[in-house]
Parts: structure tokens; C-alpha cells; sequence
């Protein structure tokens, strides 16, 4: 039996603005494990970002629970779900998200420096140095960002998001923003990570790279379709809204 | 630069921002009329035509005294002898006036309730060269000239309409002031602009020919405060010729006045022929001056926090410019619609300022009137309209440059393209401290400035003054008895006075059985009169050296007097009964005398003698000092009690038990018990007297107070929008940040660290410029008391205020998950 690293229970999500309610996840039960490689596609507007969030605890879920190794963390504090979400996961962002003002060093330091107890000052060099060296950027570790390409950029995120050794990687489309051969040699690297131990959560409209998951999860209207394209939870809600359609 | 359209479109942007654009409007309103009024000020004292025909022809003639050894013992008197100018003016003139102040007021005897009034004496040229416009009947004229001693009179309008119900009947019907029946002869107009001769509180009521100035009857070798010689130059430039030419006929003939008196001996009269404007305004533009520059201090600070608004708000409206940038718009495009809103904020920013400088010429009417020179000519002036309006244009333009300057069209334009997450409308990091540390420098100087003399009139206001004044009553007595003509001997009328002296301890003794009367006295002045005056006494403390001579404020009056007023003493005995009714030459000093005396302060038993040596008084006792100080002192001066007599000047002073009152005609009624000459004049509570004196501080204390508060809210205002626009900026990072798992607390530690470098940076440079300013203003005479707490409070308050609105300013990115500030929610 693998270890069990996510577990969501009936979670929902609902924006509410000024004018409408939005439910954009509608009961959500999904798990996964150590070591999965998970990939969430669907069409726009189906709640994959929102999903992601969620597990990134970026945000809050409306209801349901939700336990990452077994703790439960959906009703945390902002500053709780910082501290977990420093130790537990690692982010990359389709559009790279690096701080400007800060060095590629410096930026892939960042989630040391935020940990509960400091690392120390030689432990977070070599581990800064082993990211980027991980993701062969180790001479660029003086530049700021912005003197990078769009792929070198997407290296140096995924390098922050690996430094911190996160139970679970999260990736928003890590190839949106680039062309074919970068967005080629990142998902490379991806499955590289992934074939060594790491486990992997992307979000991707691109069929080619969602099919080089374990595990793949179409979203359809806040829902969670199995490989059929048929709800796994609550069929017949679904029919009765298709029926009312 | 923008047309129509752009402006509409910008009203309705604004109506969708209201909080930004009632900021901005309100910062700059505020700010903008405090500095016209401020303005208006300045120039009504300093520059604007005084509402007189050929005023830089006007002059006014005085002299200064000087003693032997050339100082200048008082400015602005004038000698009996300069009368004889009148007679034969010198040819440089082309008119002439005398004019002279009553120095005690007077009452009104053909009315019942004998209401008090200030006079003016002077001849028919004043009405002439000041053109005093006539509501009613006629100016003097050659009928009123010196000799004629017709007893007419002129009224102002308000005691006009105050006493005599505004009926027009009064012209020809008779007055009577003094023992004197006046025809009047005209009604002044209100609107007639009284040249205020010796400062802004003086005015008069009615007007008398010079005859009838009790002044004009003085001997040769008088000298007399408060009587000008006023004087029409034929040309302008004939002033300081005019002035030469009489300087020398003037002392010639004062010296030829004080001939065989040797106190007087080597003592001159120096004439002076002042230009109007220059003794009108006085000493009060070194004032206004320094209230012009703190209310432009205020107009940088909100200046500067206003750029601070415009920029975030340019920032926030980035993304539509970036999209109107990709469509093709142009530069001038974008810039036209941040234009068209600046103009409307500049528009409703300069309505509001001519309201607020509306409402400071209010409050300055009604609190500075006596205070600071010509503020009734206040009000709409082209010049005021012009400066304001330039003004307005300057702000305009230099938030339209800076504006222009800091939106990046490049940056813009490539801000769809790339990342998306670029900026084009940035100030740079640089520029944004630099805002701060500019708006902590400005708001603390200004705080610290203001705090100072704050702190300063609240000490003052704070003190005790050394004497109860609540329910005290000051009541000045008209007494109708027929003066007591100089010609009469001596000892006649001594024993006249004496008798008046009788008559007042009897009053003084029925009004003391009046069930509503604490207690009473009789003295010539109290503590502190209505109009400021007091009398005065010298004394030769050692007569092997007579030239050695203290003056004292002197108050002649009873046993009463001290307790009454709560003076405590310090050392010895309050006056007898008996030494009161016998007028004992015994004398009660206080404390500031009596270590003038001797530094121990230890005088009882002491003599003090009159000058010459004829009288010799005994010191029997030490009062506590006042601490009071007027416009005469400021320090405590000498005091001395008398038991002796009452000179001129006489009132009765009361107590009333709590909650108790007393009219006019109870006491009336009371003094006809004792004599038929008694009459009520004016009851003035001691309170109030009190309050008039502290007025100037109570001025000091609002304004500053005003100035304190507005500056401390700009600088919060200001300090909090740079913030807030930075943080605005950030805020995508500031997620980023936090999606890796930065905590609240660690992204408000870092912008604090941040934000606390450039407010530090500038507090320090205006703790320096403090520094200096002080060094410098050591050097003159001007006497500053720093207080470290003035110092150090307004400094400790910026840094809460940085604090504050650190924690503000992120307070909607950091409380919200990390997703919101990614999302640019
Ligand atoms: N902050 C928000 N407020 C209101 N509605 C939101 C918010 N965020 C997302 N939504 C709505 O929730 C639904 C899901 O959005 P989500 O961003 O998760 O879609 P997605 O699957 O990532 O789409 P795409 O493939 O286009 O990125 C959408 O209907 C969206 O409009
Ligand atoms: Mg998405």
C-alpha cells in the first residue's frame, strides 16, 4: 500500500460576487499518493486553477475537508497554512512568478528563509546550490530574472519549488508561456523529478504532456469525471442539471 | 490637450473613485485656502491700497522722547508744544488734522443706563483726508476748528443704531458726555474704515472737536501717548524733507517748554512724519509672515501627498492603459483622460479653497481682531483671486509633468505582451523613498515647529494667574459730581477727593450687605482693568540715592482687596481699618518688589519714600506675584498697595456669592443711598478681563493647534498613499511570497524594515534643519523655550504613524489567502 500524501473529502469552492454565486468546484473527493504523477485537464473554466489552489492551500475551500500526510488543514489559520504550505509544497506557476528585485539565488533561497526554524547558513547555500545544480542553472545563480529566458526562468521556479523537499509539487500549466522545445525539456525534467520520488500535481490543456501522468483527472464543471468522461460522485445531479439544460 | 468627451468620461471615472477624489479635493482645499487666507492676509497688512484717496501722501506726526543720553524712552508721544504746528503748517502739506484718543471711555449721560463709549478728539482735516462717508447729516467743519469750542458731535453708526434706535431724528438733538450737552451733527457710516492709530483694538464711537480734548487744556511741558499730528503731503516725496524741517522747530520749542525743570533737563523730542501704511501695520507682519510660511509648509506637504495619489491612482488604472496602449492608442491618448480628471479635481479643489479662506477671514475676525491689523478689509481682492488662481496653475501643472513623466508608453505597451506582469506605470524605488522622506521631513518640521509654541501658550494658559477673578466684578463709577476745576487750592481739592473717598468706602459698605455680595472693595484698578490700564507709583527705596527709582503698578484701595481677590501673603499684615480711614503711610509690596529691595525678599519694616522725599512709607507686607503677563509686561512687574488715596481711576470691586447676580440699577440704586453723583458705568467680570489678556495665547494655542492636527492628518494621509501605492504594486509579489510560505507577520516585518528606512532618513534631516534653525534663531532676539518633549513627540508620533499605516497599508493583501494578492483581487 503506498502512502497516502493528499485526501480531499467533498470539497467545494464558491465565489461569490456581486452579482452571482459561482461554484466552481462542486464536491471534490480525490487522493493521492506518494509518488503519483496526477494531471488535472478539462476545458476552460472547469476549476482546475481553483483545485490547485486549494491543494496549495492558496486558498480556502468553502467546504469539505481536506488532510495533506494525514494532518487536517482546511480550516487553518492564514499564518498556519504558510508555515504548511512553506514546509509541504512547491509551486510552479505558468508564469514563473520570480521576484524581480531578487537574485536567481536569492529566489530559490526564498523558502528557506521562510522556514519555521532558520536553516542554517551553509545548509541553505548547499541545498540552493544542489536545486541548481538539479536543474543545470548553476551559473546562472548570480543573475536576476529578468536577464533569463522564459525556459531558464521556468528552471529557476521549478529549483525554488524543489528546494524546500515538498511532499507535493504543484504545476499550473508550466508550459504556457513557452515554446515547444523549452516546454519540451520542462516536463522532461518534470518527469525526471517524479521518476525519482516526487510527487507531481499539474494542471495542463496540452494532451501530449497530460498523458505522460500515472494518473489522469478530467474536471467537468467543478466535478471529477472518470477515464468514461462520466461524474464519479453524484450522477444524478449532473443528469438533472443536463436534463434541466 | 484633452477635449469634451475626455472630460466626461473622467467626471465618471472620478464618480466611480470617490474616496480618491475627496481626498485629493479635501487635502488640496484645506491646504489651498489656508494659504490664500494666509496670503490675502499678508498682503491686506503689507501691499494692498488702504481705502483712503492718496494714501502714500498721508503721513502721521509724532514724536519719540529721548533722554539725556539720546535713548529712546517712549515712541509715538506728543508734546503740548507741537500744537503750535497747527496754527502755521508747514507749506509742504495740503491738509492737516490733529487727533487724539480718550484714554479713560466715557459715558453716555443722556441715556439711563449710561452706556460707556470711546472718543475721538480731533479737527475737521481728519474727516476731510480720511473721507469719513456720512450716513447722516455732516462732517466737521470750519465751524469745529481749534478756538471755536462748538459742542457738536459726529456718531458712529453702530452706537447710532445700538442706543439711539437707529432714528434719524437724532441729528440736532443733544448728547450729553461728560458735563458737556453735544449737538449731533452727522452718523458716521459703517462701512467707514477707522485708521486704527494705536493698533487694531482702539476704535471709536463718537467723534468731539479738539476743544473739548481734556489733553488741550494740559500746560506747556505736557506730553501726551495716543494724539497724533496727521498730515497730507503735497507730494509724496516731500516726507523726509517735511520731517527735517520740523524736527528742529519741534524740539526748539519743547525745550524752550521744559525750561527750569531740571528732572527734564537734556531730555530732546525727535519729530517723526510716519508714511500711513508703515504705522498701521505695525509689528504684526513679522506674525502673519510666519503663519504665511507655515500654511505653505502645509500646501508641500499636501502637494507632495497628492502626487502620491495621482501616481497610485495612474498605477491602478495600468492595466486599461496598457489595453488602450495595444489598441493603439498614443501617448498623449493616455495622458489626456489623467488630464481631463486632474482638471476637474483642480476646479472643485479651488471652489472649496475660497470657501475655506472664506471661513479663515471669519475666524480671524472674530478672534484676531484686536490682534492683528486691517483683517475687516478681508474678503474678495483681484489681486487674492489672481494669486490663487496662479497658484492653482502651478499645482495643475507640476502634477501633470510628474504624472506625464512617470507613465512609462513603452512599458506599457509591451505589458500585454510579456509576462503580463510587468508594470508601465512605476515610480521608481528611488523616487518613492524620496516621497516619503520628503513628507516625514515636512510633517515634522512643521509638527515640531507648532508643537513648540503649542506647548508653550498651553504652559501659559495653564498657570495660575495668582488671583481668583470668577464671580469678581470690576464696576467703574461715573461720577456726574462737576470736576474739580485746577484753579481751586490745594487743600480744597484734597479735600474734595477725600470726600469722594468717604462717599465710595460708604457705598462700598452697603453694597457689602446686599444678600448677593460676598465681599467688596473699593481700589482704582483691580488685579487686571477691562481696558488693560493701571495705575502706576514710583519710590525711592534709599534717599542717600534719590536717582535710584522703582516704579510699581499701584492699586490705592482697602482692606478688602486682598482677601477678595484670594492674594495671598507671604510675609507680614494685611492693611487696618483703621490705617485705611486714616490714610496710614503704610504700603504692601509684592513678592518681585520686595527682592528688587533686597535679593532675600525679607522688607517688613522697610521705608520706601515718595520722590522727593516728602511722604515715607512703611512696608508692612509681602503679597504673592501674579502671573499675568499683558501686553505692558512680560514678566511680573512691581506692585504696590496703598491705603493712601484714590486717584483717578476709581472702581468697585466685587464678589458675588455663587450663582448670584447684580444690575446695573440694583447698584444705582445702592450708590443714590449715599450720593447723587454715582452712577453705575459699565459692569465688567474680572474673568473676562483675565481672558482678554490670555487672548493672544489662546490664539497661539488654536492656531497651532489647527496647524498640529491638519499637518499631522496630511502626513498621514500622505505617508499612508505612498504606502498603500507601493504595496499596490507589490502586491503580486507580496503573493508570490506568500505561495511560498511567507506568513503575515513576515511580509508586515519586511515592509515595516522597508518603509521605517526613508521615514528615519527624513526625520533626521529635519531634526538637523530643526537644529539649525534654532541655532539660528539664537542669534536674534526672538525668544524660543525648546522643550524636549515638543521635540521628541511629534518624531516618536511619525514613526507610530509609519507603523500604522505599514500595517494599513498590506492589511487587505496579507489578511486574504495568498491567492487574492495572485490574482490581483
Ligand atoms: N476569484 C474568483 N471570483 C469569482 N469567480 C471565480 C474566481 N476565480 C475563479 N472563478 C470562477 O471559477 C470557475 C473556475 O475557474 P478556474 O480559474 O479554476 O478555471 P480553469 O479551469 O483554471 O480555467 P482555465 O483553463 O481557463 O485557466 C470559473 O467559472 C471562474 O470564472
Ligand atoms: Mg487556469
Amino acid at each position: 500500500m503506498k502512502q497516502q500524501k493528499i485526501c480531499m473529502q467533498g470539497i467545494t469552492k464558491v465565489f461569490a460576487t456581486d452579482e452571482m454565486e459561482t461554484h466552481a468546484l462542486r464536491g471534490i473527493d480525490l487522493e493521492i499518493f506518494a509518488g503519483d504523477f496526477v494531471s488535472i485537464c478539462g476545458p476552460s473554466g472547469c476549476g482546475k486553477s481553483t483545485l490547485l489552489s486549494l491543494l496549495g492551500l492558496l486558498d480556502m475551500p468553502t467546504q469539505g475537508s481536506y488532510q495533506i500526510e494525514g494532518q487536517e488543514v482546511s480550516g487553518l489559520s492564514l499564518s498556519e497554512a504558510a508555515y504548511i504550505r512553506n514546509e509541504k509544497i512547491g509551486f510552479i506557476f505558468q508564469s514563473f512568478n520570480l521576484i524581480d528585485e531578487l537574485t536567481v539565488f536569492d529566489n530559490i533561497a526564498l523558502p528557506l528563509r521562510y522556514r519555521r526554524n532558520a536553516v542554517p547558513k551553509a545548509e541553505l547555500e548547499a541545498r540552493v546550490m544542489a536545486c541548481l545544480k538539479t536543474v543545470d542553472m548553476t551559473h546562472r545563480a548570480g543573475h536576476r530574472p529578468n536577464q533569463l529566458s522564459g525556459g531558464q526562468q521556468q528552471r529557476i521556479a521549478i529549483a525554488r519549488a524543489l528546494v524546500g523537499s515538498p511532499a507535493l509539487l504543484l504545476v499550473d500549466e508550466p508550459t504556457g508561456n513557452l515554446d515547444s522545445k523549452n516546454g519540451d525539456a520542462v516536463m522532461d525534467m518534470l518527469s525526471e523529478l517524479n521518476s525519482n520520488g516526487t510527487t507531481l500535481c499539474m494542471v495542463t490543456h496540452d494532451p501530449r504532456y497530460a498523458d505522460m501522468a500515472s494518473r489522469k483527472l478530467h474536471l467537468l464543471d467543478g466535478r471529477i469525471l472518470d477515464a468514461e468522461g462520466t461524474p464519479l460522485t453524484q450522477p444524478e445531479t449532473l443528469l438533472r442539471q443536463v436534463a434541466g439544460q | 490637450m484633452f477635449n469634451l468627451q475626455d472630460l466626461s468620461t473622467a467626471l465618471y471615472a472620478l464618480s466611480k473613485a470617490k474616496g480618491y477624489a475627496a481626498t485629493v479635493v479635501l487635502t488640496l482645499g484645506l491646504t489651498l485656502g489656508t494659504l490664500i487666507a494666509m496670503f490675502n492676509l499678508n498682503y491686506q497688512i503689507l501691499a494692498a491700497p488702504l481705502p483712503y484717496a492718496d494714501e502714500e501722501q498721508l503721513v502721521v506726526g509724532s514724536t519719540a522722547w529721548l533722554d539725556k543720553d539720546g535713548s529712546v524712552m517712549y515712541q509715538r508721544i506728543m508734546p503740548q508744544t507741537m500744537l503750535q504746528l497747527y496754527t502755521k503748517p508747514s507749506d509742504k502739506l495740503s491738509d492737516q488734522a490733529l487727533f487724539g484718543y480718550s484714554f479713560v471711555s466715557m459715558t453716555l449721560r443722556d441715556l439711563p443706563d449710561t452706556p460707556q463709549i470711546q472718543i475721538g478728539y480731533t479737527t475737521p482735516g481728519f474727516m476731510r483726508m480720511y473721507q469719513m462717508p456720512l450716513l447722516l447729516g455732516r462732517a466737521f467743519a470750519d465751524a469745529e476748528e481749534i478756538g471755536s469750542h462748538n459742542a457738536v458731535a459726529v456718531l458712529s453708526e453702530k452706537i447710532w443704531r445700538k442706543h439711539y434706535n437707529a432714528d434719524p431724528a437724532m441729528l440736532g438733538r443733544r448728547i450729553r458726555i461728560g458735563n458737556v450737552d453735544f449737538t449731533v451733527v452727522g452718523i458716521a457710516a459703517a462701512a467707514f474704515s477707522e485708521p486704527r492709530f494705536i493698533g487694531p483694538s482702539r476704535t471709536n464711537d463718537v467723534w468731539l472737536p479738539w476743544d473739548f480734548n481734556p489733553v488741550s487744556q494740559q500746560s506747556a511741558n505736557s506730553i501726551n501717548g495716543w494724539h497724533f499730528y496727521l498730515a497730507k503731503l503735497k507730494h509724496e516725496a516731500d516726507r523726509l524733507a517735511f520731517e527735517q524741517e520740523l524736527r528742529p522747530q519741534i524740539n526748539h520749542l519743547f525745550q524752550e517748554s521744559i525750561e527750569g525743570l531740571p528732572s527734564q533737563t537734556g531730555r530732546s523730542v525727535q519729530f517723526n512724519a510716519e508714511p500711513l501704511r508703515l504705522l498701521l501695520k505695525g509689528d504684526s507682519s513679522s506674525r502673519t509672515l510666519w503663519m504665511l510660511a507655515g500654511s505653505l509648509m502645509l500646501l508641500l506637504i499636501a502637494a507632495a501627498n497628492i502626487t502620491n495619489l495621482l501616481l497610485s491612482r495612474a498605477a491602478k488604472q495600468q492595466r486599461s492603459m496598457s489595453i488602450q496602449a495595444a489598441l493603439g492608442a498614443q501617448r498623449h491618448h493616455l495622458l489626456s483622460q489623467t488630464f481631463a480628471e486632474l482638471t476637474w479635481l483642480m476646479l472643485a479643489a479651488l471652489l472649496l479653497a475660497q470657501l475655506v479662506a472664506e471661513a479663515a477671514y471669519a475666524l480671524l475676525q472674530a478672534y484676531a481682531a484686536n490682534t492683528l491689523p486691517r483683517l475687516f478689509e478681508l474678503g474678495f481682492d483681484w489681486p487674492v483671486l489672481l494669486f490663487s488662481l496662479l497658484a492653482t496653475l502651478l499645482l495643475a501643472l507640476l502634477f501633470a509633468l510628474l504624472i506625464s513623466r512617470q507613465i512609462n508608453y513603452r512599458a506599457l505597451q509591451q505589458s500585454l505582451q510579456s509576462s503580463g506582469k510587468g508594470s508601465g506605470v512605476q515610480i521608481s524605488n528611488r523616487t518613492r523613498q524620496l516621497l516619503i522622506a520628503t513628507q516625514s521631513a515636512l510633517a515634522a518640521l512643521l509638527l515640531v515647529c507648532s508643537a513648540q509654541v503649542l506647548l508653550q501658550s498651553l504652559t501659559q494658559l495653564r498657570q495660575q494667574v495668582g488671583f481668583s477673578s470668577e464671580q469678581r466684578y470690576q464696576i467703574t463709577i461715573d461720577d456726574t459730581a462737576p470736576t474739580s476745576d485746577s484753579n481751586q487750592p490745594r487743600e480744597q481739592r484734597q479735600a474734595a477727593q477725600r470726600q469722594r473717598k468717604e462717599e465710595l468706602m460708604q457705598v462700598r459698605d452697603l453694597v457689602r450687605q446686599h444678600p448677593a455680595v460676598q465681599q467688596a472693595s473699593v481700589s482704582n484698578y483691580p488685579p487686571i482693568s477691562f481696558d488693560g490700564v493701571y495705575g502706576s507709583a514710583t519710590y525711592v527705596p534709599d534717599l542717600d540715592n534719590p536717582t535710584r527709582i522703582l516704579a510699581s503698578r499701584v492699586a490705592t484701595t482697602d482692606q478688602y482687596f486682598l482677601p477678595l481677590f484670594d492674594i495671598p501673603l507671604l510675609q507680614g499684615r494685611n492693611f487696618t481699618a483703621q490705617e485705611v480711614a486714616t490714610q496710614a503711610l503704610v504700603v504692601i509690596v509684592n513678592q518681585a518688589f520686595a527682592q528688587k529691595l533686597r535679593p532675600d525678599g525679607d522688607v517688613i519694616g522697610q521705608r520706601l519714600y515718595s520722590q522727593g522725599g516728602v511722604l515715607t512709607y512703611e512696608i508692612i507686607g509681602v503679597s504673592a506675584n501674579h502671573n499675568l503677563p499683558d501686553e505692558w509686561s512680560a514678566e511680573e512687574p512691581n506692585r504696590s498697595y496703598l491705603p493712601r488715596n484714590l486717584i483717578s481711576g476709581t472702581s468697585l470691586l466685587l464678589q458675588l456669592k455663587p450663582g448670584m447676580q447684580l444690575d446695573k440699577t440694583a447698584l444705582n440704586q445702592l450708590m443714590s443711598q449715599v450720593s447723587a453723583h454715582f452712577r453705575t458705568a459699565e459692569i465688567y467680570s474680572i474673568e473676562d478681563n483675565v481672558t482678554r489678556v490670555l487672548m493672544s495665547n489662546y490664539l497661539a494655542a488654536a492656531v497651532t493647534t489647527a496647524l498640529v492636527v491638519l499637518s499631522f492628518l496630511l502626513a498621514a494621509i500622505g505617508i499612508y498613499g505612498v504606502l498603500s501605492y507601493s504595496a499596490q504594486l507589490r502586491r503580486f509579489e507580496l503573493g508570490v511570497r506568500m505561495a511560498i510560505g511567507a506568513r503575515p507577520v513576515t511580509i508586515l516585518r519586511q515592509l515595516l524594515g522597508e518603509n521605517l528606512k526613508p521615514v528615519l532618513a527624513g526625520l533626521a534631516l529635519a531634526a538637523m534643519l530643526l537644529i539649525a534653525l534654532w541655532l539660528g534663531l539664537q542669534q536674534t532676539t526672538l525668544m524660543v523655550e525648546l522643550s524636549v518633549g515638543g521635540f521628541a513627540l511629534p518624531l516618536a508620533l511619525i514613526v507610530l504613524l509609519t507603523v500604522l499605516t505599514s500595517l494599513l497599508s498590506v492589511w487587505g493583501i496579507i489578511r486574504k489567502p495568498a491567492i487574492y494578492a495572485l490574482q490581483g483581487q
